[in-house]
């Protein structure tokens, strides 16, 4: 029963992000509230970390499984992204080469000014 | 064809099982260089658009019989919660350098994206497909399809950029001669999430847990300053 109740808490989060979700002025992903919300409730020990620990994770350890379905969608949309294969697969590889180089240098500088 | 449920189901984890199986026998056997290529999630795709192909199943019927899966990926965000509560301390060590270097990655991501859609003229719907790429699956999905792009292609897209990220980041990071195991886990995490994280566990402990606390954060950051960036570019007429 122990991982059973920890899953009704990560659902009651996740239910709570998404209600707030809707409620607000501007578009934000509810699951990134509830996200906010579980870490707020743990550093306030109003949540115990044992209570949602051993479900969470397992439940990020499986992740990569979750959104396979989502994945194989990508089948529906092939006629639209076939003739541009090369062009997509070069802006995956560009940027994301970039990001590494460009956010490891900032963190770097911004800790040896910090600690200059 | 009409499919109960349960067989998308059982395909679904008996592939990932068994990729996963395979990946890590290649990566104990003397081609592990080449392990990372055979990613379980991108051959789990491949493999069961095939089956649908084959076998004539649509895949609205595949997508209604795995529902319960897409669905636990609510829940699996939330306790994204969990690895960044169990590294607040490093998180308020070096909070100014963490939080300006995720910023500077977003952006970089985002203005990157965009300036080779133009050169190579894509369709916008393929622009807003890619540009929530360098975050976790769910919140990539959710922001996808505000953004107005097609979320079944950003998800591929997202996995292809963590192996990008495993095969060439340390790579990377080595050339740049960027030391720091914080800003390493760092990098890796705000560039490709849970995959790059994968790979930051294997640099060292500090790596590993930066790297899974910027999954947390980038996921944030992106879901702020994505929205604004879309709007600003639609006002000057670039998308």
């Amino acid at each position: 029963m122990h991982w059973l109740k920890g899953f009704a808490w990560l659902c009651a989060f996740c239910a709570l992000g998404e209600w707030l979700s809707q409620m607000m002025p501007f578009s934000f992903p509810g699951p990134l509230i509830g996200m906010l919300l579980l870490l707020l409730c743990l550093q306030l020990k109003w949540v115990s970390l044992e209570k949602v620990e051993r479900v969470g994770d397992h439940l990020l350890a499986h992740l990569s499984l979750l959104f396979i379905p989502a994945g194989v969608g990508v089948v529906s949309s092939w006629g639209l992204i076939k003739s541009q294969a090369l062009t997509i697969s070069l802006l995956i590889v560009v940027p994301t080469l970039v990001v590494i180089g460009i956010t490891g240098l900032v963190v770097e500088f911004q800790i040896r000014r910090d600690t200059a | 064809m009409i499919l109960h449920p349960i067989y998308s189901i059982f395909l679904t984890i008996a592939c990932f099982l068994g990729y996963t199986e395979l990946q890590r026998k290649l990566a104990r056997s003397r081609y592990k260089i080449i392990a990372p290529l055979f990613n379980p999630v991108l051959m789990s795709m491949g493999t069961l658009a095939f089956l649908l192909f084959i076998t004539t199943t649509t895949y609205t019927t595949y997508q209604e019989g795995t529902s319960v899966l897409t669905l636990l990926l609510y829940p699996a965000t939330v306790s994204l919660a969990i690895p960044l509560y169990r590294n607040l301390h490093l998180l308020k060590k070096h909070a100014r350098a963490i939080v300006i270097g995720i910023c500077a990655g977003v952006v970089t991501n985002a203005c990157i994206v965009l300036i080779l859609s133009k050169v190579f003229q894509l369709e916008s719907i393929l622009t807003l497909s890619l540009l929530p790429k360098s975050i976790t699956t769910p919140i990539g999905l959710i922001l996808s399809k505000q953004l107005g792009g097609i979320p079944e292609l950003t998800v591929p897209v997202i996995v292809i950029t963590g192996t990008v990220g495993i095969l060439m980041g340390p790579m990377v990071l080595k050339l740049l001669g960027i030391n720091h195991p914080v800003a390493k886990g760092i990098a890796l995490g705000t560039a490709s999430h849970a995959l790059g994280t994968s790979k930051a566990i294997e640099l060292g402990d500090t790596e590993g847990a930066m790297s899974g606390l910027a999954i947390g954060l980038t996921g944030v950051a992106t879901a702020i300053i994505l929205p604004w960036f879309v709007v600003l570019v639609h006002e000057i007429g670039l998308l």
